[in-house]
Protein backbone atom coordinates (compact mmCIF):
# COMPACT_ATOMS: atom_id res chain seq x y z
CA UNK A 1 0.00 0.00 0.00
CA UNK A 2 1.17 3.53 -1.10
CA UNK A 3 0.17 6.63 0.19
CA UNK A 4 0.06 9.85 -1.84
CA UNK A 5 -0.37 13.10 -0.82
CA UNK A 6 -3.39 14.57 -3.49
CA UNK A 7 -5.18 17.11 -1.53
CA UNK A 8 -3.10 20.06 -0.15
CA UNK A 9 -4.95 21.68 2.60
CA UNK A 10 -5.95 25.11 0.92
CA UNK A 11 -8.00 22.11 -1.38
CA UNK A 12 -9.44 20.73 1.42
CA UNK A 13 -10.31 23.63 3.48
CA UNK A 14 -12.17 25.04 0.04
CA UNK A 15 -13.84 21.49 -0.78
CA UNK A 16 -15.14 21.62 3.39
CA UNK A 17 -16.10 24.88 3.21
CA UNK A 18 -18.16 24.38 -0.35
CA UNK A 19 -19.35 20.88 0.98
CA UNK A 20 -21.39 22.61 4.23
CA UNK A 21 -22.42 25.68 2.57
CA UNK A 22 -24.11 23.82 -0.75
CA UNK A 23 -25.90 21.19 1.71
CA UNK A 24 -27.11 24.73 3.56
CA UNK A 25 -28.08 26.29 0.10
CA UNK A 26 -30.10 23.37 -0.75
CA UNK A 27 -31.77 22.79 2.37
CA UNK A 28 -32.99 26.45 2.11
CA UNK A 29 -33.16 26.65 -1.41
CA UNK A 30 -35.92 23.70 -0.58
CA UNK A 31 -37.22 25.85 1.83
CA UNK A 32 -37.73 28.70 -0.64
CA UNK A 33 -38.81 26.76 -3.50
CA UNK A 34 -41.49 24.80 -2.10
CA UNK A 35 -42.37 26.91 1.03
CA UNK A 36 -46.06 25.67 0.75
CA UNK A 37 -44.89 22.30 1.39
CA UNK A 38 -41.79 22.49 3.42
CA UNK A 39 -41.74 24.34 7.11
CA UNK A 40 -38.19 23.94 8.15
CA UNK A 41 -38.04 28.14 8.80
CA UNK A 42 -39.44 31.13 7.49
CA UNK A 43 -39.37 32.59 4.22
CA UNK A 44 -37.41 35.22 5.44
CA UNK A 45 -35.00 33.34 7.29
CA UNK A 46 -34.74 30.82 4.52
CA UNK A 47 -33.68 33.92 2.22
CA UNK A 48 -31.50 35.53 4.60
CA UNK A 49 -29.39 32.50 4.99
CA UNK A 50 -29.60 31.52 1.56
CA UNK A 51 -28.12 35.00 0.75
CA UNK A 52 -25.25 35.15 3.03
CA UNK A 53 -24.69 31.21 2.43
CA UNK A 54 -24.54 32.23 -1.06
CA UNK A 55 -21.50 34.88 -0.42
CA UNK A 56 -19.51 32.49 2.01
CA UNK A 57 -19.60 30.31 -1.25
CA UNK A 58 -18.70 32.62 -3.63
CA UNK A 59 -15.70 33.71 -1.87
CA UNK A 60 -14.61 30.32 -1.26
CA UNK A 61 -15.09 29.82 -5.19
CA UNK A 62 -12.62 33.00 -5.49
CA UNK A 63 -10.69 30.34 -3.36
CA UNK A 64 -10.61 27.63 -5.16
CA UNK A 65 -9.38 29.65 -8.52
CA UNK A 66 -6.49 31.45 -6.78
CA UNK A 67 -5.25 28.27 -5.34
CA UNK A 68 -5.57 26.35 -8.37
CA UNK A 69 -4.47 28.72 -10.81
CA UNK A 70 -1.31 30.42 -9.01
CA UNK A 71 -0.16 26.93 -7.88
CA UNK A 72 -0.58 25.76 -12.09
CA UNK A 73 -2.68 22.94 -10.28
CA UNK A 74 -5.39 23.59 -12.35
CA UNK A 75 -4.18 21.52 -15.17
CA UNK A 76 -5.65 18.59 -13.17
CA UNK A 77 -9.41 19.83 -14.91
CA UNK A 78 -8.05 19.19 -18.34
CA UNK A 79 -8.52 16.33 -20.00
CA UNK A 80 -6.52 15.79 -22.99
CA UNK A 81 -7.61 15.16 -26.34
CA UNK A 82 -7.14 10.58 -25.70
CA UNK A 83 -8.80 11.26 -22.37
CA UNK A 84 -11.77 12.61 -23.83
CA UNK A 85 -12.69 10.62 -26.22
CA UNK A 86 -11.45 6.77 -25.08
CA UNK A 87 -10.61 7.72 -21.84
CA UNK A 88 -14.33 8.84 -20.85
CA UNK A 89 -15.28 5.42 -22.50
CA UNK A 90 -12.80 3.46 -20.77
CA UNK A 91 -13.83 4.89 -17.49
CA UNK A 92 -17.54 4.69 -18.33
CA UNK A 93 -16.38 0.88 -19.19
CA UNK A 94 -14.76 0.60 -15.60
CA UNK A 95 -17.90 2.16 -13.51
CA UNK A 96 -20.50 0.58 -15.38
CA UNK A 97 -18.99 -3.43 -16.01
CA UNK A 98 -15.23 -3.73 -15.13
CA UNK A 99 -15.94 -2.75 -11.15
CA UNK A 100 -18.39 -5.18 -10.59
CA UNK A 101 -15.32 -8.11 -11.35
CA UNK A 102 -13.47 -6.13 -9.44
CA UNK A 103 -10.78 -5.29 -12.20
CA UNK A 104 -8.00 -2.40 -11.49
CA UNK A 105 -8.81 0.96 -12.40
CA UNK A 106 -8.07 2.28 -15.64
CA UNK A 107 -6.62 5.64 -14.60
CA UNK A 108 -5.45 5.21 -11.07
CA UNK A 109 -4.74 8.04 -8.91
CA UNK A 110 -1.63 10.13 -8.50
CA UNK A 111 -0.06 13.15 -7.21
CA UNK A 112 0.20 14.81 -10.75
CA UNK A 113 -3.31 13.64 -11.63
CA UNK A 114 -6.19 12.82 -9.34
CA UNK A 115 -9.04 12.71 -11.53
CA UNK A 116 -9.98 10.06 -13.86
CA UNK A 117 -11.32 11.56 -17.61
CA UNK A 118 -14.83 11.19 -16.58
CA UNK A 119 -14.73 12.93 -13.15
CA UNK A 120 -12.20 15.44 -15.35
CA UNK A 121 -15.30 16.48 -17.86
CA UNK A 122 -17.83 16.42 -15.36
CA UNK A 123 -15.58 18.99 -12.52
CA UNK A 124 -14.60 21.40 -16.01
CA UNK A 125 -17.91 21.79 -16.50
CA UNK A 126 -19.34 22.19 -13.28
CA UNK A 127 -16.39 24.31 -11.72
CA UNK A 128 -15.81 26.64 -14.86
CA UNK A 129 -19.44 26.72 -16.24
CA UNK A 130 -22.48 25.09 -14.32
CA UNK A 131 -20.86 26.79 -10.44
CA UNK A 132 -20.50 30.26 -11.56
CA UNK A 133 -23.79 30.50 -13.87
CA UNK A 134 -25.18 28.87 -10.23
CA UNK A 135 -22.83 31.99 -8.74
CA UNK A 136 -23.78 34.92 -10.54
CA UNK A 137 -27.72 34.28 -11.58
CA UNK A 138 -27.36 33.71 -7.65
CA UNK A 139 -25.81 37.18 -7.43
CA UNK A 140 -28.53 38.42 -9.84
CA UNK A 141 -31.20 37.07 -7.76
CA UNK A 142 -29.68 38.67 -4.61
CA UNK A 143 -29.90 42.34 -5.73
CA UNK A 144 -32.39 42.33 -8.50
CA UNK A 145 -33.56 45.60 -8.14
CA UNK A 146 -30.35 46.79 -8.24
CA UNK A 147 -28.89 45.04 -10.72
CA UNK A 148 -32.56 45.07 -12.87
CA UNK A 149 -30.60 45.94 -15.82
CA UNK A 150 -28.95 43.31 -16.58
CA UNK A 151 -31.56 40.96 -15.32
CA UNK A 152 -34.09 42.41 -17.76
CA UNK A 153 -31.08 42.28 -20.63
CA UNK A 154 -31.26 38.34 -19.79
CA UNK A 155 -34.88 38.03 -19.66
CA UNK A 156 -36.30 38.92 -16.45
CA UNK A 157 -35.73 37.36 -13.24
CA UNK A 158 -38.42 34.54 -13.83
CA UNK A 159 -35.95 33.61 -16.72
CA UNK A 160 -32.71 33.92 -14.66
CA UNK A 161 -34.53 32.24 -11.45
CA UNK A 162 -35.25 29.36 -13.70
CA UNK A 163 -31.84 28.92 -14.90
CA UNK A 164 -30.78 29.13 -11.01
CA UNK A 165 -33.61 26.74 -10.09
CA UNK A 166 -32.39 24.05 -12.88
CA UNK A 167 -29.09 24.36 -11.75
CA UNK A 168 -30.17 23.96 -8.33
CA UNK A 169 -32.00 20.73 -8.97
CA UNK A 170 -28.93 19.37 -10.85
CA UNK A 171 -26.73 19.99 -8.15
CA UNK A 172 -28.87 18.40 -5.71
CA UNK A 173 -29.06 14.98 -8.26
CA UNK A 174 -25.04 15.55 -8.62
CA UNK A 175 -24.31 15.70 -4.90
CA UNK A 176 -26.06 12.46 -4.61
CA UNK A 177 -23.97 10.90 -7.02
CA UNK A 178 -20.99 12.15 -6.00
CA UNK A 179 -21.32 10.89 -2.46
CA UNK A 180 -22.27 7.98 -3.63
CA UNK A 181 -19.14 8.00 -6.21
CA UNK A 182 -17.17 9.01 -3.24
CA UNK A 183 -17.50 5.15 -1.56
CA UNK A 184 -16.08 3.37 -5.10
CA UNK A 185 -12.17 3.91 -4.21
CA UNK A 186 -9.84 1.26 -3.03
CA UNK A 187 -12.23 1.20 0.48
CA UNK A 188 -15.40 2.57 0.30
CA UNK A 189 -13.74 5.58 3.10
CA UNK A 190 -10.62 5.59 1.23
CA UNK A 191 -11.96 8.76 -0.80
CA UNK A 192 -13.41 10.49 1.90
CA UNK A 193 -10.34 9.42 4.33
CA UNK A 194 -8.21 11.33 1.62
CA UNK A 195 -10.45 14.48 1.16
CA UNK A 196 -9.94 14.90 5.25
CA UNK A 197 -6.13 14.00 5.52
CA UNK A 198 -5.07 15.05 2.08
CA UNK A 199 -3.65 11.63 1.77
CA UNK A 200 -4.81 8.71 -0.46
CA UNK A 201 -4.13 4.94 -0.11
CA UNK A 202 -3.48 3.49 -3.46
CA UNK A 203 -2.77 -0.42 -3.66
CA UNK A 204 0.79 -1.50 -4.81
CA UNK A 205 0.44 -2.48 -7.91
CA UNK A 206 -0.94 0.43 -9.48
CA UNK A 207 2.12 2.24 -8.84
CA UNK B 1 -101.43 87.25 -29.30
CA UNK B 2 -98.13 88.01 -30.61
CA UNK B 3 -96.34 90.05 -27.54
CA UNK B 4 -98.25 87.34 -25.28
CA UNK B 5 -96.02 84.50 -27.78
CA UNK B 6 -92.96 86.58 -27.30
CA UNK B 7 -93.22 86.93 -23.47
CA UNK B 8 -93.96 83.22 -22.99
CA UNK B 9 -90.81 82.29 -25.62
CA UNK B 10 -88.57 84.65 -23.38
CA UNK B 11 -89.70 83.30 -19.86
CA UNK B 12 -89.16 79.44 -21.11
CA UNK B 13 -85.61 80.37 -22.31
CA UNK B 14 -85.04 81.78 -19.08
CA UNK B 15 -86.46 78.75 -17.33
CA UNK B 16 -84.28 76.93 -19.70
CA UNK B 17 -81.23 78.62 -19.13
CA UNK B 18 -81.62 78.02 -15.73
CA UNK B 19 -82.62 74.55 -15.96
CA UNK B 20 -79.52 73.70 -17.99
CA UNK B 21 -76.66 75.84 -16.90
CA UNK B 22 -74.51 73.99 -13.80
CA UNK B 23 -75.77 74.26 -10.13
CA UNK B 24 -75.45 78.42 -9.02
CA UNK B 25 -73.19 78.86 -6.76
CA UNK B 26 -73.11 81.49 -4.16
CA UNK B 27 -69.48 82.18 -5.02
CA UNK B 28 -68.39 80.84 -8.37
CA UNK B 29 -64.70 79.84 -8.60
CA UNK B 30 -63.90 82.52 -11.25
CA UNK B 31 -64.68 85.06 -7.92
CA UNK B 32 -62.04 83.35 -6.11
CA UNK B 33 -59.12 83.19 -8.68
CA UNK B 34 -59.51 86.50 -9.52
CA UNK B 35 -57.50 87.13 -6.32
CA UNK B 36 -56.16 83.46 -6.03
CA UNK B 37 -54.88 83.26 -9.28
CA UNK B 38 -52.56 85.95 -9.42
CA UNK B 39 -49.26 84.68 -9.16
CA UNK B 40 -47.74 87.08 -6.97
CA UNK B 41 -50.67 87.08 -4.49
CA UNK B 42 -49.14 86.97 -0.61
CA UNK B 43 -49.30 86.77 2.90
CA UNK B 44 -47.45 88.33 5.28
CA UNK B 45 -47.42 86.40 8.19
CA UNK B 46 -46.52 88.48 11.67
CA UNK B 47 -42.63 87.07 11.38
CA UNK B 48 -42.40 89.03 8.45
CA UNK B 49 -42.12 85.55 6.25
CA UNK B 50 -44.65 86.04 3.17
CA UNK B 51 -47.09 82.94 2.60
CA UNK B 52 -47.63 82.21 -1.07
CA UNK B 53 -51.98 82.24 -1.37
CA UNK B 54 -52.01 81.40 -5.19
CA UNK B 55 -54.00 78.63 -6.75
CA UNK B 56 -52.86 77.62 -10.22
CA UNK B 57 -56.36 77.65 -11.85
CA UNK B 58 -55.10 74.95 -14.31
CA UNK B 59 -53.60 72.64 -11.98
CA UNK B 60 -56.73 72.66 -9.51
CA UNK B 61 -58.78 72.11 -12.72
CA UNK B 62 -57.32 69.05 -13.38
CA UNK B 63 -57.38 67.74 -9.36
CA UNK B 64 -60.14 64.96 -8.20
CA UNK B 65 -61.95 68.00 -6.75
CA UNK B 66 -61.49 69.99 -10.02
CA UNK B 67 -62.56 67.52 -12.31
CA UNK B 68 -66.17 66.58 -9.79
CA UNK B 69 -66.87 70.16 -10.50
CA UNK B 70 -66.18 70.80 -6.54
CA UNK B 71 -65.58 74.67 -6.03
CA UNK B 72 -63.67 76.18 -3.47
CA UNK B 73 -66.56 77.42 -1.13
CA UNK B 74 -67.44 73.86 -0.96
CA UNK B 75 -64.35 72.76 1.25
CA UNK B 76 -64.06 76.47 2.41
CA UNK B 77 -68.13 76.65 2.99
CA UNK B 78 -67.31 79.76 5.86
CA UNK B 79 -67.08 81.61 3.33
CA UNK B 80 -70.97 82.33 2.17
CA UNK B 81 -70.65 85.80 1.41
CA UNK B 82 -67.99 88.33 -0.49
CA UNK B 83 -67.69 91.84 0.95
CA UNK B 84 -65.70 93.69 -1.81
CA UNK B 85 -65.92 97.21 0.46
CA UNK B 86 -63.51 95.34 2.73
CA UNK B 87 -59.81 95.32 2.21
CA UNK B 88 -59.98 90.84 2.43
CA UNK B 89 -63.42 90.15 1.31
CA UNK B 90 -63.82 87.28 2.96
CA UNK B 91 -63.37 86.57 7.20
CA UNK B 92 -60.14 86.21 7.75
CA UNK B 93 -58.71 83.80 8.84
CA UNK B 94 -61.04 81.27 6.80
CA UNK B 95 -61.78 78.09 9.13
CA UNK B 96 -59.59 74.95 8.34
CA UNK B 97 -61.41 72.66 6.25
CA UNK B 98 -62.71 69.77 7.36
CA UNK B 99 -62.78 66.96 4.75
CA UNK B 100 -64.78 64.50 7.22
CA UNK B 101 -67.92 66.78 5.86
CA UNK B 102 -67.59 64.44 2.73
CA UNK B 103 -64.80 62.03 3.27
CA UNK B 104 -66.37 60.44 6.55
CA UNK B 105 -65.47 56.96 6.15
CA UNK B 106 -62.15 58.16 5.11
CA UNK B 107 -61.62 60.45 7.67
CA UNK B 108 -63.34 57.67 9.98
CA UNK B 109 -60.66 55.08 9.16
CA UNK B 110 -57.71 57.75 9.50
CA UNK B 111 -58.67 58.23 13.53
CA UNK B 112 -57.56 54.73 13.74
CA UNK B 113 -54.16 55.11 12.07
CA UNK B 114 -51.05 55.79 13.69
CA UNK B 115 -50.86 58.82 11.51
CA UNK B 116 -54.39 60.08 13.49
CA UNK B 117 -52.32 58.82 16.69
CA UNK B 118 -49.34 60.78 16.47
CA UNK B 119 -51.38 64.11 16.00
CA UNK B 120 -53.65 63.25 18.80
CA UNK B 121 -50.12 63.55 20.88
CA UNK B 122 -48.79 66.48 19.48
CA UNK B 123 -46.34 65.08 17.61
CA UNK B 124 -44.81 68.12 15.23
CA UNK B 125 -45.35 67.27 11.47
CA UNK B 126 -48.03 64.32 11.92
CA UNK B 127 -49.30 63.67 9.02
CA UNK B 128 -53.13 65.58 8.31
CA UNK B 129 -55.07 64.61 5.24
CA UNK B 130 -53.02 67.60 3.14
CA UNK B 131 -50.28 66.36 4.20
CA UNK B 132 -50.54 63.30 1.35
CA UNK B 133 -53.35 64.53 -0.67
CA UNK B 134 -52.05 68.22 -0.75
CA UNK B 135 -54.70 71.41 -0.51
CA UNK B 136 -55.66 72.01 -4.20
CA UNK B 137 -53.87 69.93 -6.19
CA UNK B 138 -55.51 66.34 -4.94
CA UNK B 139 -54.34 64.32 -8.01
CA UNK B 140 -55.95 60.75 -8.92
CA UNK B 141 -53.79 57.76 -7.79
CA UNK B 142 -55.26 55.10 -9.88
CA UNK B 143 -52.42 55.89 -12.70
CA UNK B 144 -49.42 56.13 -10.37
CA UNK B 145 -46.74 53.40 -9.81
CA UNK B 146 -46.02 51.83 -6.46
CA UNK B 147 -42.65 53.66 -6.00
CA UNK B 148 -45.13 57.61 -7.72
CA UNK B 149 -47.31 57.12 -4.57
CA UNK B 150 -44.46 55.93 -2.47
CA UNK B 151 -42.57 59.37 -3.16
CA UNK B 152 -45.67 61.34 -2.85
CA UNK B 153 -46.63 60.07 0.75
CA UNK B 154 -44.62 58.16 2.91
CA UNK B 155 -41.17 58.47 1.99
CA UNK B 156 -42.09 62.19 2.45
CA UNK B 157 -41.70 61.15 6.31
CA UNK B 158 -40.54 57.81 6.03
CA UNK B 159 -36.89 56.10 4.27
CA UNK B 160 -38.61 52.87 4.05
CA UNK B 161 -34.80 51.34 3.57
CA UNK B 162 -33.82 52.30 6.95
CA UNK B 163 -36.66 50.38 8.56
CA UNK B 164 -37.73 46.79 7.69
CA UNK B 165 -34.40 45.06 9.02
CA UNK B 166 -36.51 42.01 9.11
CA UNK B 167 -37.28 42.37 5.55
CA UNK B 168 -35.55 40.46 2.95
CA UNK B 169 -34.92 42.07 -1.24
CA UNK B 170 -36.37 45.48 0.33
CA UNK B 171 -35.32 47.29 -3.14
CA UNK B 172 -38.09 44.72 -4.95
CA UNK B 173 -41.15 44.74 -2.35
CA UNK B 174 -40.27 48.81 -2.49
CA UNK B 175 -40.39 48.59 -6.03
CA UNK B 176 -43.39 46.11 -6.56
CA UNK B 177 -45.45 46.76 -3.34
CA UNK B 178 -48.21 49.58 -1.98
CA UNK B 179 -46.76 50.24 1.14
CA UNK B 180 -50.28 50.29 2.78
CA UNK B 181 -50.88 46.89 1.32
CA UNK B 182 -48.98 45.83 3.99
CA UNK B 183 -49.53 48.91 6.54
CA UNK B 184 -53.33 49.08 6.23
CA UNK B 185 -54.08 45.50 5.76
CA UNK B 186 -56.93 46.28 2.79
CA UNK B 187 -57.60 44.41 0.00
CA UNK B 188 -55.16 44.20 -3.08
CA UNK B 189 -55.03 43.02 -6.27
CA UNK B 190 -51.85 42.36 -8.86
CA UNK B 191 -51.84 44.83 -11.61
CA UNK B 192 -49.53 44.25 -15.31
CA UNK B 193 -48.57 47.45 -16.58
CA UNK B 194 -46.63 48.06 -19.83
CA UNK B 195 -42.84 48.67 -19.14
CA UNK B 196 -40.11 49.32 -22.07
CA UNK B 197 -37.29 47.22 -20.52
CA UNK B 198 -34.39 48.91 -22.43
CA UNK B 199 -35.41 52.73 -20.98
CA UNK B 200 -36.41 51.05 -18.25
CA UNK B 201 -39.39 53.43 -18.34
CA UNK B 202 -43.48 52.98 -17.84
CA UNK B 203 -45.23 53.17 -21.31
CA UNK B 204 -48.49 55.81 -20.74
CA UNK B 205 -51.52 54.25 -21.92
CA UNK B 206 -52.13 57.30 -24.15
CA UNK B 207 -49.49 56.62 -26.25
CA UNK B 208 -50.98 53.46 -27.47
CA UNK B 209 -54.03 54.90 -27.65
CA UNK B 210 -52.58 57.17 -30.14
CA UNK B 211 -50.94 54.46 -32.11
CA UNK B 212 -53.90 52.23 -32.30
CA UNK B 213 -56.66 54.91 -32.42
CA UNK B 214 -59.75 54.35 -30.46
CA UNK B 215 -60.86 54.32 -27.34
CA UNK B 216 -59.22 52.84 -23.92
CA UNK B 217 -61.96 50.40 -23.41
CA UNK B 218 -62.14 49.46 -27.21
CA UNK B 219 -58.36 48.67 -27.60
CA UNK B 220 -58.63 46.58 -24.23
CA UNK B 221 -61.41 44.45 -25.72
CA UNK B 222 -59.46 43.98 -28.62
CA UNK B 223 -57.15 41.97 -26.68
CA UNK B 224 -59.65 39.44 -25.65
CA UNK B 225 -59.49 37.61 -29.06
CA UNK B 226 -62.28 34.60 -27.17
CA UNK B 227 -64.04 37.69 -26.19
CA UNK B 228 -64.57 35.65 -22.44
CA UNK B 229 -64.27 38.82 -20.73
CA UNK B 230 -60.47 37.78 -19.50
CA UNK B 231 -56.79 37.68 -20.72
CA UNK B 232 -55.79 34.28 -21.12
CA UNK B 233 -51.37 33.80 -21.32
CA UNK B 234 -51.91 33.35 -25.07
CA UNK B 235 -53.69 36.65 -25.33
CA UNK B 236 -51.63 38.32 -23.01
CA UNK B 237 -48.80 37.41 -25.31
CA UNK B 238 -50.01 38.26 -28.25
CA UNK B 239 -50.02 41.61 -26.84
CA UNK B 240 -46.18 42.42 -26.92
CA UNK B 241 -46.52 41.24 -30.98
CA UNK B 242 -49.52 43.54 -31.64
CA UNK B 243 -47.34 46.18 -29.68
CA UNK B 244 -44.18 45.51 -31.28
CA UNK B 245 -45.76 45.78 -34.88
CA UNK B 246 -45.94 49.52 -33.78
CA UNK B 247 -42.69 49.77 -32.63
CA UNK B 248 -43.53 49.36 -29.02
CA UNK B 249 -40.79 47.61 -26.89
CA UNK B 250 -43.19 45.90 -23.85
CA UNK B 251 -42.69 43.80 -21.33
CA UNK B 252 -45.58 43.04 -18.27
CA UNK B 253 -44.24 44.87 -14.80
CA UNK B 254 -46.34 43.55 -11.75
CA UNK B 255 -47.36 45.73 -8.74
CA UNK B 256 -49.09 44.56 -6.19
CA UNK B 257 -51.17 47.57 -4.63
CA UNK B 258 -53.97 47.92 -2.39
CA UNK B 259 -57.68 48.76 -3.07
CA UNK B 260 -58.75 52.16 -2.90
CA UNK B 261 -60.80 51.95 -0.06
CA UNK B 262 -61.11 54.11 2.61
CA UNK B 263 -59.34 51.26 5.02
CA UNK B 264 -56.69 52.31 3.26
CA UNK B 265 -56.20 55.59 5.68
CA UNK B 266 -56.00 53.45 8.62
CA UNK B 267 -52.35 53.27 8.45
CA UNK B 268 -50.63 51.06 10.77
CA UNK B 269 -46.82 50.25 12.59
CA UNK B 270 -48.54 46.61 12.69
CA UNK B 271 -47.69 45.83 9.09
CA UNK B 272 -48.50 42.21 7.96
CA UNK B 273 -45.06 40.62 8.57
CA UNK B 274 -46.27 37.04 7.43
CA UNK B 275 -44.49 36.33 3.73
CA UNK B 276 -46.74 33.71 2.67
CA UNK B 277 -49.63 36.23 2.77
CA UNK B 278 -48.85 37.70 -0.48
CA UNK B 279 -45.81 34.58 -1.19
CA UNK B 280 -48.28 31.71 -1.41
CA UNK B 281 -50.27 30.74 -4.46
CA UNK B 282 -53.42 31.68 -2.72
CA UNK B 283 -52.34 35.23 -1.77
CA UNK B 284 -55.77 37.20 -1.64
CA UNK B 285 -53.54 39.69 -4.17
CA UNK B 286 -53.75 37.19 -6.46
CA UNK B 287 -57.47 36.65 -6.74
CA UNK B 288 -57.38 39.78 -8.75
CA UNK B 289 -55.36 40.09 -12.01
CA UNK B 290 -55.80 43.11 -14.47
CA UNK B 291 -53.89 44.24 -16.98
CA UNK B 292 -53.72 48.04 -16.93
CA UNK B 293 -53.32 50.86 -19.43
CA UNK B 294 -52.99 54.72 -17.59
CA UNK B 295 -54.43 57.83 -18.80
CA UNK B 296 -52.96 60.81 -19.16
CA UNK B 297 -55.31 62.22 -16.63
CA UNK B 298 -54.57 59.99 -14.05
CA UNK B 299 -57.43 57.59 -14.40
CA UNK B 300 -56.95 53.95 -15.87
CA UNK B 301 -58.71 51.28 -18.13
CA UNK B 302 -57.91 47.84 -17.02
CA UNK B 303 -58.48 44.16 -18.17
CA UNK B 304 -59.20 41.13 -16.09
CA UNK B 305 -56.13 38.60 -17.15
CA UNK B 306 -56.19 35.60 -16.14
CA UNK B 307 -54.33 34.24 -12.93
CA UNK B 308 -52.04 31.29 -14.66
CA UNK B 309 -50.65 34.20 -16.43
CA UNK B 310 -48.37 35.19 -13.75
CA UNK B 311 -47.25 31.22 -13.47
CA UNK B 312 -45.60 31.38 -17.41
CA UNK B 313 -42.76 33.39 -19.09
CA UNK B 314 -45.33 35.60 -20.35
CA UNK B 315 -44.87 37.60 -17.22
CA UNK B 316 -40.92 36.85 -16.97
CA UNK B 317 -40.58 40.55 -15.14
CA UNK B 318 -42.83 39.22 -12.56
CA UNK B 319 -42.16 36.65 -10.10
CA UNK B 320 -43.63 35.93 -6.83
CA UNK B 321 -41.41 34.09 -5.33
CA UNK B 322 -43.00 30.38 -4.62
CA UNK B 323 -46.48 31.68 -5.70
CA UNK B 324 -45.88 32.76 -9.20
CA UNK B 325 -43.36 29.71 -9.98
CA UNK B 326 -42.82 27.69 -13.38
CA UNK B 327 -44.74 24.71 -12.53
CA UNK B 328 -42.31 22.34 -15.62
CA UNK B 329 -39.31 23.61 -13.45
CA UNK B 330 -40.09 21.60 -10.73
CA UNK B 331 -40.79 18.43 -13.10
CA UNK B 332 -37.85 18.59 -14.44
CA UNK B 333 -36.22 19.12 -11.34
CA UNK B 334 -37.81 16.30 -9.92
CA UNK B 335 -37.06 14.30 -12.70
CA UNK B 336 -32.99 14.93 -12.33
CA UNK B 337 -33.20 14.20 -8.52
CA UNK B 338 -35.09 11.04 -9.44
CA UNK B 339 -31.64 10.39 -11.98
CA UNK B 340 -29.39 10.79 -9.03
CA UNK B 341 -30.99 8.72 -6.65
CA UNK B 342 -31.26 5.67 -9.47
CA UNK B 343 -28.31 6.15 -10.23
CA UNK B 344 -26.33 6.17 -7.24
CA UNK B 345 -28.85 3.23 -5.82
CA UNK B 346 -29.16 0.99 -9.14
CA UNK B 347 -24.93 0.90 -8.96
CA UNK B 348 -24.93 0.05 -4.84
CA UNK B 349 -27.29 -2.77 -5.94
CA UNK B 350 -25.54 -3.87 -8.30
CA UNK B 351 -22.54 -4.00 -6.36
CA UNK B 352 -24.10 -5.95 -3.48
CA UNK B 353 -25.13 -8.61 -5.69
CA UNK B 354 -21.52 -8.67 -7.55
CA UNK B 355 -19.94 -9.10 -4.20
CA UNK B 356 -19.13 -13.17 -4.78
CA UNK B 357 -17.72 -12.46 -7.96
CA UNK B 358 -14.72 -10.50 -6.97
CA UNK B 359 -15.05 -12.55 -3.45
CA UNK B 360 -14.02 -15.27 -6.30
CA UNK B 361 -11.65 -14.01 -8.02
CA UNK B 362 -9.50 -12.21 -5.29
CA UNK B 363 -8.97 -16.01 -3.57
CA UNK B 364 -7.44 -17.10 -6.84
Amino acid sequence: MKRIYIHPIPVRIWHWIHAIGIVLLVITGFQIRFAQHIHLMSLSTATTMHNWIGIIVILDFVLWFIFYTFTGKIRVYFPSVEEIFKGTIRQAIFYGYKIFKGAARPYPVTAENKFNPLQKLAYLAIMFILVPIQLLTGLLLWKVEELKNIVDFLGGVKVVDTVHVLLFFFFVAFIIAHIYLGTLGHTPLSDYKAMITGWEEEPEEHQ
Amino acid sequence: MKGRSWLWACIMGVVLLFALSPPLRAIENSACLDCHGDPDMVKELPNGKAVSLYVNPDRFKASVHGRNGIGCTDCHSDIEKLNYEKEVPHPVPVAPVNCADCHDEESAAYEESVHAKAKAKGIKGAPTCATCHQYHYTPYLAAYTVKEKRDLFCSKCHDPMSHHKWLTQKETHFAHVDCSLCHAKTKGMTNLRLYNPLTMKFIPGGRIIKAFGGSYDSFLKSLDANKNHQLENEELKAVSDKLGKKGFRVALYGEMVAESTPEVHKITKNAIRKCDTCHSPKSPYLRSVSFVLTKPDGEISSYKVEKASLSSFTTSKFYLLSATKVKWVDIIGFILILAGLCFAGGHFFIRIVTIPIRRKRGDK
